[in-house]
């Protein structure tokens, strides 16, 4: 009987890879599984969508369940993303779930040990934190929040409590993106998508190797070239990666001075006069740093713009950054065609920048001065890396300055406004932002009598202990602080939990319902299609529930203005249900409750969102979603242009409706390059950069319990550069100390490996707890987006005698 | 032990028979289905959790082999998903950390180079 089922199996797989191979050159598939593959498997497994767990490209995986297991997984062929295909990571991802060691039940630290506690207990431990001082309450949340789990949590912080001190660690991901969109557009997240994939001539990847990264888009790059499509590959990059073994060039540039090069493009455009006037001067403004800074800037002339970049020569930027002359001259004449059309990508080589934001207007003022915006192929694009740093904490605002839909709590006229959506009376939100990640987690790693105002944080969906830069001074110390008190929610045992006070079982991925939003502005959702281990629950529960237990205790933050719970929902018949009762949480779908409620807020800055059946029927939709005049709903690939946005006025081509300036015209800033705060020197002589590595995800706190992807990736090492090697002593292998002027950490070297760093640079991925990187990094933070800057800081590299 | 539904892309300009014995030659655990234009169908089974992304690995080495990309996997008989975490050491350096030896290459991920 087993070898028939595994004949089965075979079967459904060579029909599925058959399919596939057969679909990308023919007609559109009109099923998500092949029937062939359904039959195959003699319907005893049942399948439906989900978008990935993983990271921010929003691949959509049919999940295959039998017996309430998740046993198989599936390229969705009616995912646009994905076309079908699946990376290492999202073809695995089914085998997340079942990690030995989930943790099942809520764990109470008693006498140093964490014990079991019933989540009774456990509701009001949190509910006691709360009421102990409302204010020195804090949320550090995530990028893989759903977006009902960052609503919630926003509005029983701001909407409830009246405290803005919720943050997450998208902050250290993309938050400079966010003000780099800001500064240039008035208005955040891309305005292309994926479709400038298929279109493109030219992509150009920033400080970015999506080979590893965001393996499925890069493969829509090498699948144009497999078919005979001209696609040139530019390379900039600080070490070479997967990436650059498909590139036609590779920049190899010193850390920080990617300023430079962008202003280096910008003197060649003017130079040469191959800048694109008519666009320019329709569309666009100019922009310059004010005294103190502030994101808006200043307006600046285009001469003062000009004599700004007249320094940055190619032989200028060249000494630099090291770049060639003749490779930025390509650059230059790359961007001064107007018969090529030029993609910028980018994620968290230019994000996790101390002058992110910077950079982030250096590449679109690039792409506007040369006119290279607003058509198919056109576009500079950020990347995110975590599955809802967009539709979760971008749209849903979920950090300490936002409220949803892009308002901010300084805001007078959007605090009214939401308060009215919350139907909570007037001035509930506080105009006071509350403390962004890093100023968190200081105050909470300070003695209350010094000024450390944050007496609990409850992190939930991520892994501070692991992901803060500069661990010993931003975490480290709370621990010895016996007023402080840290809840963790999560669905694994990790360096975060492990330090924690209390810590709650949650439901991971399809244990729950769910929505995403990726990197092309597309909302996703999906059902619940297994049941959690043990006592698990989804965290939406868990802060209703604590939300719940204060309004019992009589906070009255925890009621609106008609004095009924915050969260109360009815039925389809009217009648309130008490979804804080786990037992009856799933009697109404929460998700869609929370999510129309939210929907509300989406229209003020054109992220209309459509309602949420319409999503249960799509592979995600891109905002703004608007209804058409047949009733159904149409999304928007391209903003700004009129041939696909619906919100531009005809005639107008491009048109940048929140522009900051109140024209229509988008900002092309000037940002000097200066040098970074810490460079090599004498005494730490090497450049460190960290990132990630395709077989993990983040902190590996869910690929690390994959066997495969842990074997293939078992521990974290140090890219090292031959010379270097060779210089110090040091063999393939052997355990070399790092050190900086915060920390250090040992781990073996890896030489020649699959990345190489250039002679007097060094590479740690930050996946592997035992081996912390973050002991290390600097923490030095971006003045606007307050990111901070994991890409550079000096090491000594010392061989362990 | 999983089951993996592949697409081979190549670049079209090499012998499918040169391609097939290739693939071949590489595990008894390949099937190769029907070549679809420049694509070639195949099932990868191995005996292993694991040695399926050294063979993914190994197919995309072959010369005129552009991409192994996956669409399916069914790992119902795939155990032992292992790592507790609980009490591994946080702080400090390689050596002696949940045994693993010191000095444990870096360089055994897939014989890449």
């Amino acid at each position: 009987m087993s070898i028939d089922r595994r004949d089965f199996i075979k079967m459904a797989a060579m029909s599925a890879a058959t399919v596939a191979a057969a679909g990308t050159a023919s007609a559109e598939p009109t099923e998500a599984v092949d029937p062939r593959v359904r039959a195959a498997q003699s319907g005893e497994v049942r399948w439906d969508k989900a978008p990935c767990r993983f990271c921010g490209t929003g691949c959509h995986v049919q999940v295959g369940v039998r017996d309430g297991r998740v046993v198989a997984v599936a390229g969705d062929r009616l995912a646009e993303v994905n076309k079908g295909l699946l990376c290492v990571k999202g073809y695995h991802v089914g085998l997340a779930l079942y990690g030995k060691d989930r943790l099942t039940t809520p764990l109470l630290r008693k006498n140093g040990k964490l014990e079991p506690i019933s989540w009774e207990q456990a509701l009001e431990v949190v509910a006691g934190r709360v009421m102990k001082d409302p204010k020195g309450f804090a949320i550090y949340g995530s990028g893989q929040w759903t977006i009902p789990e960052g609503y919630a949590c926003q509005k029983l912080m701001k909407g409830g409590l009246s405290n803005n001190h919720i943050d997450p660690n998208a902050r250290l991901c993309m938050a400079s993106a966010v003000t780099g969109f800001l500064a240039t557009y008035g208005v955040d997240e891309p305005a292309g998508c994926y479709d400038d994939l298929d279109a493109c001539d030219v992509c150009i990847l920033w400080g970015n190797n999506p080979a590893e990264m965001h393996p499925i888009l890069f493969s829509r790059l090498i699948d144009r070239r497999s078919r005979g499509e001209k696609v040139t590959l530019i390379d900039i990059g600080t070490r070479r990666t997967r990436t650059t073994a498909h590139a036609q060039h590779f920049l190899n540039f010193k850390p920080h001075t990617d300023l430079a090069i962008a202003n280096g493009i910008a003197h060649i455009l003017l130079r040469d006069g191959t800048w694109d006037k008519a666009f320019v001067e329709q569309h666009c403004a100019f922009r310059g740093a004010d005294e103190p800074a502030t994101l808006p800037g200043m307006a600046i002339t285009f001469e003062a713009y000009k004599a700004e970049v007249a320094k940055y020569t190619p032989e200028y930027v060249s000494e630099v950054s090291g770049v060639a002359v003749e490779d930025l001259e390509l650059l230059g004449r790359l961007f001064g065609r107007r018969d090529l059309k030029i993609t910028s990508l980018w994620c968290m080589g230019m994000n996790q920048h101390e002058r992110g934001t910077a950079i982030n207007c250096l590449v679109h003022g690039v792409h506007l001065l040369s006119g290279h915006f607003g058509k198919p192929g056109d576009a500079p694009t950020s990347l995110t890396g975590q599955p809802s740093a967009c539709g979760t904490v971008r749209e849903v605002g979920t950090l300490a300055h936002a409220l949803p839909g892009g308002r901010v709590v300084a805001n007078a006229d959007h605090r009214r406004q939401s308060e009215g959506f919350w139907n909570v009376p007037e001035g509930r939100i506080s105009p006071k932002p509350g403390y962004h990640t890093a100023l968190m987690w200081e105050k909470f790693s300070t003695p209350t009598d010094k000024g450390g105002d944050i007496h609990t944080i409850w992190v939930q969906v991520t892994n501070p202990a692991q992901t803060l830069p500069d661990t010993h001074r931003l975490f480290d110390p709370s621990r010895k602080l016996a007023d402080k008190f840290l809840i963790v929610s999560d669905v694994y045992p990790t360096a975060t939990t492990r330090e924690a006070d209390l810590v709650l079982p949650s439901a991971m991925w399809v244990e729950k319902n769910g929505m995403f939003g990726n990197s092309e502005r597309r909302t996703q959702q999906w059902f619940k299609q297994v049941e959690p281990p043990g006592q698990a629950r989804d965290d939406v529960w868990q802060v209703i529930a604590v939300a719940r237990r204060l309004f019992e205790l009589g906070v009255a933050g925890m009621k609106d203005k008609d004095g009924q719970f915050i969260f109360a929902m009815k039925d389809d018949e009217g009648r309130e249900v008490p979804i804080w009762d786990f037992k009856r949480y799933y009697d109404v779908n929460v998700d869609r409750h929370l999510f129309e409620e939210y929907r509300q807020f989406t229209r003020m800055k054109h992220k209309d969102l459509a309602p949420y059946d319409e999503y249960v029927k799509a592979r995600g939709m891109r905002w703004p979603v608007v209804q058409k005049a047949d009733g159904g709903w149409r999304e928007t690939r391209f903003r700004f242009a009129e041939f696909d946005d619906p919100y531009v006025k005809k005639g107008t081509g491009v048109q940048f409706y929140h522009s900051t300036s109140k024209d229509d015209r988008a900002q092309i800033w000037f940002q000097p390059y200066t040098p970074p705060t810490e460079s090599p020197d004498a005494e730490f002589p090497f450049w460190l950069c960290t990132g990630r590595v395709i077989e993990h995800w983040h902190t590996g706190t869910m690929t690390q319990r994959i066997a495969p992807l842990n074997r293939a990736m078992p521990h974290a090492y140090v890219e090292l550069h031959p010379n270097d090697a060779r210089r110090l002593g040091v063999g393939n292998g052997e355990v070399v100390r790092l050190r900086s002027r915060r920390g250090e950490v040992s781990l073996p070297a890896w030489i020649n490996g699959r990345g190489a760093p250039p002679e007097g640079s060094v590479f740690v991925p930050f996946f592997d707890e035992r081996l912390l990187i973050n002991q290390v990094t600097l923490g030095a933070l971006d003045p606007f987006s307050k990111q901070p800057d994991y890409k550079k800081c000096a090491v000594r590299v010392e061989r362990i005698l | 032990m999983p089951v993996l539904g592949v697409v081979v892309v190549t670049d079209g300009a090499g012998a499918p028979a040169t391609l097939e014995a290739s693939l071949r030659s590489l595990s008894p655990g390949l099937t190769l289905g029907s070549w679809q234009g420049g694509r070639l169908p195949l099932v990868l089974e191995t005996a292993e959790a694991g040695q399926e992304e050294a063979l993914l690995g190994a197919i995309e080495s072959i010369a005129g082999v552009w991409a192994a990309q996956v669409v399916f996997v069914d790992f119902s008989d795939v155990e032992g998903v292992e790592a507790s975490f609980f009490g591994r050491r946080r702080r400090g350096g390689m050596a002696g950390v949940d045994g693993a030896p010191a000095g444990e290459s870096a360089v055994d991920h897939g014989g890449e180079s």
